[in-house]
């Protein structure tokens, strides 16, 4: 009579079990699950910020294109006025603006002056984040006013 | 180096950007604005202006803090997340010395830039 | 019954739950459970199960575990303690959000639930996580009150108490409240890919000794956190926070404990203990109070 599968003999096993790495990894920065607007905030403050990091020097490079003089510069800018590169300009500006206003937001928050007081822990329970939401909610609406009209002076002014 | 130190620098840096950047971008990009606050200039990005905002002490400065501040902000920002990633004691010894590396030569490159374009405002 | 109004008026919602999840369930309901499983001794990655068990009013998402382990599959293998919220073992990932599966009612999230082990942590079986990573990150900030050399004498044998006031005491109770249920952990996108962050258990229970007015370890805390794997990896998405089942927000402690390396230590003296314990003198003079007439 066969053997049922469940009480086969098994490979012998170290002493130590084998574990399951179970960590998110870089795909846990992006996804989140539900949370609040500021865990993603943070996904959008790390991306614009490698966006910004990796424009810089390619700006440094194209800015000292004005030591080669006059015909050199105007020749620069001719080639910057090419649709994908003003494409690549307003992502820079939107980049720019969400970082820094989302920035000045994580710096009052990292020194805890947005963020008040330790509170008992009373269901339901205070959360310092949320104390703070007014500032989130104000720079998120600045920043979309700046990019709003970042974006009009470029391609309308 | 403590990393509180550098962090408390990271920070300093960024507030500074808020301001340094803004400026920057406002003269760049917003001459709506800059009509307002009552400065009219034709074409921002022409050679002229360049040139002469170049030669002017008061641009080099900005223009040279700006690029100290926005490099170290940055390369401390994308430190931090490659940290995240590599993690390894290796791993971390090579992306500080890659850092500070890509930092420097862009940090002299752009300051050769700034000051040799000073006379550039005279020949114009 | 309170938490579940609360929930339901904060309009918390099921990810991919049906529409009306959340709402009252009738009993004679069907709960159907998605289970991640994992065998170590025969699976290379997770794989799902699906079972299917009869809603009872009232019922936990663990109650719904316990029911299959009774009556379908004992092989299924989770960790539990006390079914109330206090020993902190049940944490699992319950619907895309970490949880202590004792204290989160199934008509809280509608009648399908996909529970998985904690993220962030290696899978022992099945909805099993291995918490040791977090109890060895929470003994590198020294979560014990550390008392000055001078004290060592009264530390060893104990004569009298501490003053603290209430209003101490409020800095850092808070953060006394956590469980080390890892559910902040399971929650933090740093941990997602740093082993070596020590994660936002670890660094608000730095914080709360911090904080103690007896405490004189901040040199010895912030050395701990002060690292290229500390306190600066932490960036304020505030997920830890909105998973910690016990209201503790490590992430309010981790940014005060970031203030608190630049602007230096909450107190600068510990607390010293009352003075010298009151001792009454025997009054020879004094008859001692009598014994109470027996009643009958």
């Amino acid at each position: 009579m066969a053997r049922p599968s469940s009480i086969e003999p098994r490979a012998p096993q170290g002493l130590r079990p084998r574990r399951l790495p179970n960590r998110l990894g870089v795909r846990g920065w992006v996804h989140a699950g539900r949370y609040p607007i500021e865990r993603y905030l943070f996904t959008l403050h790390r991306l614009s910020g490698i966006g910004l990091v990796l424009y810089l020097p390619l700006h440094v490079w194209v800015t000292s294109r004005r030591l080669q003089g006059p015909e050199v510069w105007e020749r620069t800018m001719a080639t910057l006025s090419h649709p994908i590169f003003v494409v690549g300009e307003l992502l820079i500006l939107a980049a720019f603006v969400y970082h820094a206003l989302n920035g000045l937001r994580l710096i009052l928050g990292h020194l805890g002056y947005t963020l008040g007081k330790p509170a008992e822990p009373v269901y339901p329970y205070p959360v310092a984040l949320r104390r703070q939401r007014p500032l989130t909610v104000a720079m998120m609406i600045l920043a979309a006013a700046f990019i709003a009209v970042g974006i009009w002076e470029i391609l309308v002014g | 180096m403590r990393e509180s130190k550098l962090w408390a620098l990271h920070l300093f840096s960024g507030a500074a950007l808020v301001v340094l950047l803004g400026v920057h971008m406002v003269v760049q990009h917003y001459p709506t604005i800059l009509s307002w606050l009552g400065w009219v200039e034709d074409d921002v990005r022409g050679f002229a202006s360049v040139a002469a905002r170049g030669a002017s002490a008061g641009w080099s400065v900005i223009y040279v803090l700006l690029l100290g501040f926005a490099l170290y902000h940055g390369l401390y920002g994308l430190r931090r997340i490659l940290h995240e990633i590599w993690y390894s004691p290796a791993a971390t010894r090579a992306v500080d010395a890659a850092v500070v590396v890509v930092g420097l030569v862009v940090f002299v490159y752009g300051l050769v830039a700034v000051f040799q374009a000073i006379p550039l405002g005279g020949a114009s | 019954m309170a938490r579940v109004l609360e929930r339901r008026a904060t309009g918390e919602r099921a990810t991919g739950a049906p529409a009306g999840a959340g709402g009252p369930i009738e009993a004679g309901a069907v709960v159907t459970l998605r289970v991640a499983r994992f065998d170590p001794e025969r699976d290379v990655a997770m794989r799902w199960q699906t079972y299917q068990v009869p809603y009872t009013p009232g019922m936990t998402v663990l109650d719904a575990l316990i029911a299959v382990k009774e009556r379908q599959d004992g092989s299924l293998a989770f960790r539990s303690s006390c079914r109330m919220g206090v020993c902190g073992s049940c944490g699992m990932l319950v619907n895309g959000k970490p949880r202590l599966t004792c204290q989160t009612q199934v008509s809280e999230l509608g009648t399908h639930l996909e529970v998985a082990p904690l993220p962030n942590h290696d899978v022992i079986k099945d909805l099993v996580p291995d918490l040791s990573g977090t109890f060895e990150r929470h003994r590198k900030v020294h979560p014990y009150i550390i008392r000055p050399a001078a004290d060592e004498a009264e530390m060893r044998a104990p004569t009298r108490e501490f003053a603290q006031t209430p209003e101490e005491m409020e800095r850092y109770l808070q953060f006394a409240y956590c469980l080390k249920c890892s559910l902040c952990v399971a929650a933090c996108p740093t941990a997602a890919t740093d082993p070596l962050f020590l994660g936002p258990q670890a660094l608000a229970q730095a914080y709360r000794y911090i904080a103690d007015s007896r405490d004189a370890g901040w040199e010895v805390r912030a050395d701990a956190v002060d690292g290229v794997h500390g306190v600066f990896s932490c960036h304020l998405a505030g997920a830890c926070s909105e998973a910690c089942p016990k209201g503790v927000d490590p992430a309010l402690g981790i940014q005060l404990l970031k203030r608190s390396l630049l602007t230096g230590p909450p107190h600068a003296e510990p607390a010293p203990v009352i003075g010298p314990r009151p001792v009454v003198p025997e009054d020879p003079a004094r008859p001692r109070p009598k014994a109470p007439p027996p009643t009958v």
